[in-house]
């Protein structure tokens, strides 16, 4: 009961106020390529630092659950992820704004978003001290198998060749490899050139990947960006929550996927999101529509981000590890209010933290109406300005959003050549999302992999250090599981079409 | 649920051998620039390296052996993609020289003129200079003034 008390006072027109504020600047920012929640969150953190601690929390809350939701509105009208969580979004999201779905794919992803931030706050609410408990006992040896778990997520993301897939995930892995390297600092693959020395950033290399191809056939032909509707049809709310009650399991699943994922520290919305995209996928009677505008596919994924947001605080406030950037900084803020992350959060401070779950369920479910309404008048206006006008905007902010990342125009010109690069391996048949899958798992598994085999080589036994811990073990029995189940699946399809022919 | 799903495809023998190709030159590249790393630093890469070199192999292979098909990729303008390439590029690069709102206002203008395939009036001129400068203006401000971020100025108008 004094829980629900703490929670209630979230309730205050004040907080309300707050919630709603934070919500709304992180849509725009969030909906804005290469303004990621990270930077939503860290631009709007000073503003917070005269409130009082619940205060705080609750707009930082909001801001970078608002930030991961308005990440999809680029997604799906101009195929470019507002934030890097929101690259399994443009899958399926995109092909349904360009067949005329655009409104239908916005509300979906409201709906999702509501329901994944709802789960998360849920799990942070009852099951943070126990999941904090599990994340802890991850090393560098189980962050390296998670990564060749999320590898094997290939085969879902390749559309057609799963060879070529395995091609772009490795030359993704090779560009992530450019720069200094974490371990060991050997300059690698910069050719003198000292802008290399900081890498390929990921954020202007997803910009470049996802939006200069659209940009690029965007002005070869005179035709439509999106294809408008054609009668008019409101947000499309009766549809879309036909669809999601319909894809109840898929909702749940992707939001439990988001929550586990979470709370691995450093892992974040975007690898989630690619988990829950390639697991709705393998699990759906109609996996051949992922890729081409499926709403299963933006569900899963707009789920699984938004249940990302309650799920990274149980590490950050339970053991002080941030479980995305966002929470980082918000950790930081936390420190500068002069709160000590840990067991207390939930015992001596229990108010705060409580009254700011409380406010994460408000900022959750105010992203309903303001979702809805911005989705509307989103989409609506991307179908109704010329493309004369729309291809310099999209390119202006792809430019803006680039430079601002590191404050380097090196990275608009990288962002360019990539996304040139992109648009020419597209037409040989390498999509961009391998590329991007191994641009993102690259470091990971570099990291574990090599601080594994250091531990192994410290302890007399790599072999034992990378196959005799059991989290390993269950990991490697997921990929198994993970690679073993599509071809027995593929086995069986093709087996009951022989006995349907003989019959 | 979609017409690419059915979209008519080409067949890809050619075009898997070039890409095969040119990744194999791609991966032995990434082996021959490892050579002077230390072993923590090219272990990684090295083992990647190998991994597309398998797989580029294979897929040559597979361009011999049967008959891969690719989707019909869009077709339009080769010049005006040209055109965004480079003007894109050229935005990039003179960023720097030019400053943002100089570099932002001229390659933003060229794409206008890139992307617009009907006649020009005087109007419709008036009326995307105006929507292009207020863009230019409102993300200048809310990245230069709002978020703090340090937009280039331009060494070319900086005095000497």
């Amino acid at each position: 009961m004094e829980i629900l008390g703490f929670m209630a006072d979230a309730l205050s027109p004040i907080n309300l106020l707050l919630a709603v504020l934070g919500v709304a600047a992180g849509i725009v920012i969030g909906a804005l390529p290469g303004l990621s929640a990270t930077m939503a969150v860290a631009v709007l953190v000073p503003v917070t630092f005269g409130m009082p601690t619940e205060m705080a929390l609750i707009m930082l809350g909001a801001i970078y659950t608002g930030a991961i939701y308005g990440g999809s509105y680029a997604a799906i009208l101009i195929n470019t992820p507002g934030t890097p969580s929101a690259i399994a979004t443009t899958f399926d999201g995109y092909p349904m704004a360009r067949r005329g779905d655009g409104d239908l794919a916005v509300t979906l992803s409201t709906l999702s978003s509501v329901i994944g931030g709802l789960v998360g706050a849920v799990a942070l609410l009852t099951l943070a001290p126990l999941l904090a408990q599990i994340a802890l006992k991850f090393g560098p040896v189980e962050y390296f198998w998670l990564a060749i778990f999320g590898l094997t997520m290939i085969s879902a993301l390749s559309e057609g060749s799963i060879l070529k897939g395995f091609i772009g995930a490795g030359f993704g892995l090779l560009l992530s490899t450019v720069g200094v390297s974490v371990i060991g600092a050997d300059i690698r693959y910069t050719f003198g050139s000292q802008f290399l020395l900081g890498g390929v950033e990921i954020i202007s290399a997803l910009i470049g990947l996802y939006c200069v191809p659209v940009l690029i056939d965007l002005v070869a032909t005179p035709s439509a960006h999106l294809k408008p509707p054609e009668q008019k049809r409101g947000m499309r709310l009766a549809e879309g929550v036909g669809l999601m009650c319909k894809g109840k399991f898929n909702a749940l699943r992707s939001s439990v996927i988001g929550v586990v994922v979470a709370i691995m520290p450093g892992a974040g919305g975007s690898i989630a999101s690619l988990v829950s995209y390639s697991e709705a996928r393998r699990a759906s009677p109609h996996s051949e529509r992922f890729g081409h505008g499926e709403p299963d596919g933006v569900i899963a994924t707009e789920t699984t981000n938004n249940a990302v947001v309650g799920g990274g605080f149980i590490p950050t406030f339970v053991l002080g590890i941030p479980g995305t950037p966002p929470d980082a900084v918000i950790l930081g803020a936390l420190l500068v209010q002069g709160f000590r992350t840990g067991p207390e959060m939930f015992t001596t401070n229990a108010q705060v933290t409580y009254t700011f779950i409380g406010g994460l369920f408000i900022a959750t479910l105010v992203m309903l109406p303001l979702g809805l309404l911005i989705g509307r008048y989103a989409f609506k206006s991307i179908v109704s300005i010329p493309k004369a006008l729309l291809v310099p905007s999209i390119a202006f902010m792809t430019i803006i959003g680039t430079y601002a990342i590191r404050n380097n125009p090196f990275d608009v010109v990288v962002m360019v050549v990539l996304g040139v690069l992109g648009w020419v391996l597209s037409r040989y048949g390498i999509k961009p999302s391998p590329i991007v899958l191994g641009l993102i798992l690259g470091p990971i598994a570099e990291q574990g992999f090599v601080q594994g085999y250091l531990m192994g080589n410290a302890s007399g036994s790599v072999m034992a250090i990378f196959f005799g811990r059991p989290l390993s073990l269950a990991i490697i029995a997921l990929i198994l599981i993970s690679v073993a189940y599509p071809l027995w699946r593929a086995g069986r399809g093709r087996s009951s079409k022989e006995a349907a022919h003989e019959h | 649920m979609s017409t690419e799903m059915h979209s008519p495809r080409i067949d890809a023998r050619r075009s898997d051998r070039c890409l095969a190709s040119i990744m194999i030159a791609f991966a032995l590249g990434a082996l021959w620039f490892s050579k002077d790393m230390s072993i923590m630093g090219s272990i990684f890469p090295r083992a990647v390296a190998i991994m597309v070199l398998i797989f580029s192999v294979a897929l040559l292979v597979r361009a011999f052996v049967s008959r891969p098909t690719l989707p019909v990729a869009e077709p339009g303008s080769v010049g005006r993609r040209l055109g965004l390439i480079a003007v894109l590029l050229v935005w990039g690069l003179s960023l720097r020289w030019l400053g943002f709102i100089a570099s932002s206002l001229l390659c933003a203008g060229a794409l206008v003129w890139l992307a617009h395939y009907h006649a020009w009036t005087l109007k419709r001129v008036m009326a995307y200079a105006l929507v292009l400068i207020a863009i230019i203006a409102f993300f200048y401000t809310l990245f230069a003034v709002v978020l703090n971020v340090p937009l280039p100025v331009g060494d070319l108008w900086r005095a000497p």
